[in-house]
Order: C-alpha cells, then sequence, then structure tokens
C-alpha cells in the first residue's frame, strides 16, 4: 500500500472516530447526565425527608413516652370529656351531685343532640357531641345554688344553657324549684 | 502525524464509551440502590411508632383540643345568685326568675314594697357595670297593700360569666 493511501486511510478513520465519539457524547451521554442528574435530586430530597421524618418519629417517641407517663392525666381528661357518650358515667355524677347538695328530684330527662361539625382547622380533632340534659330539683336556697355550682364544677363540663327558678308556693319554709337545660360534651368514638 | 491523529481519535472515542457504559450501568444503578435504601429506612420509620400508640395519641390530643374548644365557651351561670344578693335591695324580693345562656337575658319577676324602692332597685341595676341593659318589662300595684309587682329583664355582658364569683 502507497503511503499516501495509507495516510488518507487514517485521516479518514481518525475522523469517523472522532464523529463517533460525538454521537456517543451528544445522543447517549448527554441523556444519560440528565438522567443521573434527576436521580440525585430525587435522591436528595428523600434523603431529606427521611432527615425530617426521623426527627418527627423521635419527637412523637418522645411525647409517647411522656404521655404513657401521666396515666392520671389521661383519666382526668377521659372524665371532662369522655370518648362516647358515657350516659351512665354521666348519670351517677348527676345523682352524686343531687345528693351532695341535698335537693330532691322532680324531672330529669337526657338526650344526645347531633354531633358538631369537625374543624376545618384541626383535622386530627375528633367531632363533639352533646348530651342535653333537662331537669328539675327542688330544694332550699342554698341547695338549688349549691346544685348548680356543684354540676358547673363537675369534672365532666357541662354548660348551662338556660335556668328557671320558682318559689314553691305552700311548702313549709322557703322552697324553690330549679329547672336548668344543661349541654354535657362528648367526643366521638 | 496521522497515525497520532487517528490513536488520539480512537482514545477520545474508547473514553466517551466508557463514560457512557459507567453512567448507564455504573452510577445510575448505584442512584437505584441508594433510593432503594432510602425507601426502605423510611418505610422502617413509619412502623417505629406502633398503630395503637397512634391512635390512642391523636384519640388524647383530640381530647383536649375539644376540651379547650368547650371550655373556652364555659360559663359559670351560678354568678347571677351573688349578683342579685349584693344588687337588691332590702324591700324587694323576686318571685320568678328565668335564665337564657345564650343571649345572657335574665328576666325577673317580683315585689317591691312600694314604687320608691322599685325605682331606687332599677337604679342600682342601671349602675351596676356586670349589665349590659336593663328594662322594666311590667309593674302593676296592689291597692290593698300598696306595694308594686314587676317585671324586669337584665342583660349581662358576656365576660360576667366567664369567671365564677364568690
Amino acid at each position: 500500500m502507497k503511503t499516501s493511501t495509507k495516510r488518507i486511510l487514517s485521516i479518514g478513520f481518525a475522523a469517523l472516530c472522532l464523529i463517533a465519539a460525538f454521537i456517543v457524547y451528544g445522543s447517549l451521554i448527554r441523556p444519560e447526565l440528565g438522567i443521573v442528574a434527576d436521580k440525585r435530586d430525587k435522591n436528595a430530597s428523600q434523603e431529606n425527608l427521611f432527615e425530617n421524618q426521623k426527627a418527627a418519629v423521635a419527637s412523637v417517641q418522645q411525647l409517647l413516652t411522656q404521655f404513657k407517663s401521666f396515666p392520671k392525666l389521661q383519666e382526668n381528661v377521659s372524665l371532662a370529656m369522655p370518648v362516647g357518650e358515657s350516659t351512665t358515667e354521666a348519670l351517677n355524677q348527676w345523682q352524686a351531685i343531687v345528693r351532695t347538695s341535698n335537693v330532691g328530684v322532680r324531672s330529669f330527662s337526657l338526650k344526645p343532640l347531633a354531633l358538631q361539625p369537625a374543624s376545618k382547622n384541626e383535622p386530627l380533632t375528633k367531632r363533639l357531641g352533646i348530651l342535653e340534659m333537662n331537669t328539675t330539683v327542688d330544694g332550699s336556697y342554698e341547695g338549688i345554688k349549691s346544685f348548680l355550682r356543684y354540676l358547673e364544677t363537675n369534672i365532666r363540663i357541662a354548660n348551662t344553657k338556660s335556668i328557671s327558678v320558682t318559689p314553691i308556693i305552700g311548702s313549709l319554709g322557703d322552697r324553690y324549684s330549679l329547672a336548668l337545660t344543661v349541654e354535657m360534651y362528648y367526643q366521638e368514638p | 502525524m496521522p497515525w497520532r491523529l487517528l490513536v488520539f481519535s480512537f482514545v477520545l472515542l474508547a473514553f466517551t464509551t466508557a463514560i457512557y457504559f459507567g453512567l448507564r450501568f455504573g452510577y445510575n444503578s448505584y442512584l437505584d440502590t441508594q433510593t432503594k435504601n432510602i425507601d426502605k429506612q423510611l418505610d422502617d420509620l413509619s412502623h417505629q411508632v406502633k398503630v395503637e400508640d397512634q391512635k390512642s395519641f391523636i384519640n388524647f390530643y383530640s381530647q383536649l383540643s375539644n376540651l379547650k374548644r368547650v371550655l373556652d365557651n364555659h360559663k359559670s351561670t351560678l354568678n347571677i345568685f351573688p349578683f342579685l344578693e349584693k344588687n337588691t335591695l332590702s324591700l324587694v324580693y323576686y318571685t320568678e326568675a328565668s335564665f337564657l345562656s345564650e343571649n345572657g337575658t335574665l328576666v325577673i319577676k317580683g315585689e317591691a314594697d312600694s314604687s320608691e324602692t322599685l325605682v331606687n332597685q332599677m337604679n342600682v341595676f342601671d349602675r351596676t357595670p356586670e349589665l349590659k341593659s336593663v328594662s322594666l318589662d311590667q309593674m302593676n300595684f296592689d291597692p290593698r297593700g300598696g306595694s308594686v309587682n314587676f317585671g324586669a329583664t337584665l342583660v349581662f355582658n358576656g365576660e360576667f360569666f366567664a369567671q365564677p364569683q364568690r
């Protein structure tokens, strides 16, 4: 083969290799670099998420440890805001209040009202239920006052909606009748 | 000289090809493995807090939140009794009282020994800061004894029921 032919062939092969190198870079390496960059971004955000979640889980575990170490608090909160209607509990408390304040019962009724709509700002908070209690008791002035005081300071929260006080005509001494409408609360199970 | 150019071009092609395969089958696979590891770690993390504990804690949080909501609206309606005891003249007594918590309105019926006493009683109510408004709804004179039967509506300020009074 002539030297000039060899030279031309060498230049031709070199040109082909260069073109092939550019093709490999342009059509294979560059798209692959894009894919790699996407995956690295995804990994970085996942790692960030993992670190945040790890910190959140650590906080939750700490809270749970604290939460479990105060069983009395949970018990008291459940008495103030029971889960479910707990009508028997409400009745027992009402009866204890009647006994302590030394009043007589004329009437009593307890009915559940519709559940309150859930708050949009607090998605974890369950709906609030209301038990409406209508009762009429009679007793001395101090007696009916005590009844109302014990009811309003009872561990189960009660909000008085209406009160009506009338004297009992024909009774010995000053006796009054107290008619009340009270709302008691609970949380939906 | 052309040989050197050929060797250089060949090396360049081999280098770019090696980079491509390195990226495609080396670094890419490494990143895939890393993604799987992080996903597994995240999955493990979600199992670190027991479902029962989560439920119980959310329930407790909800109870506290509801309790706050209820306590924020809690009213001490018993305050009406000491209010009337403190602001009633000695020659006035009440025969009936009914209270509506929704608008803080107390409707009272009673008797005063004279119209002058009743006017004084209304003046006492007018001066008390706990009341938003006072109105005398009706008054009837008893022709025999000179006493006055009356009915009045007292509207309390909202803050009056916020704290229990002694």
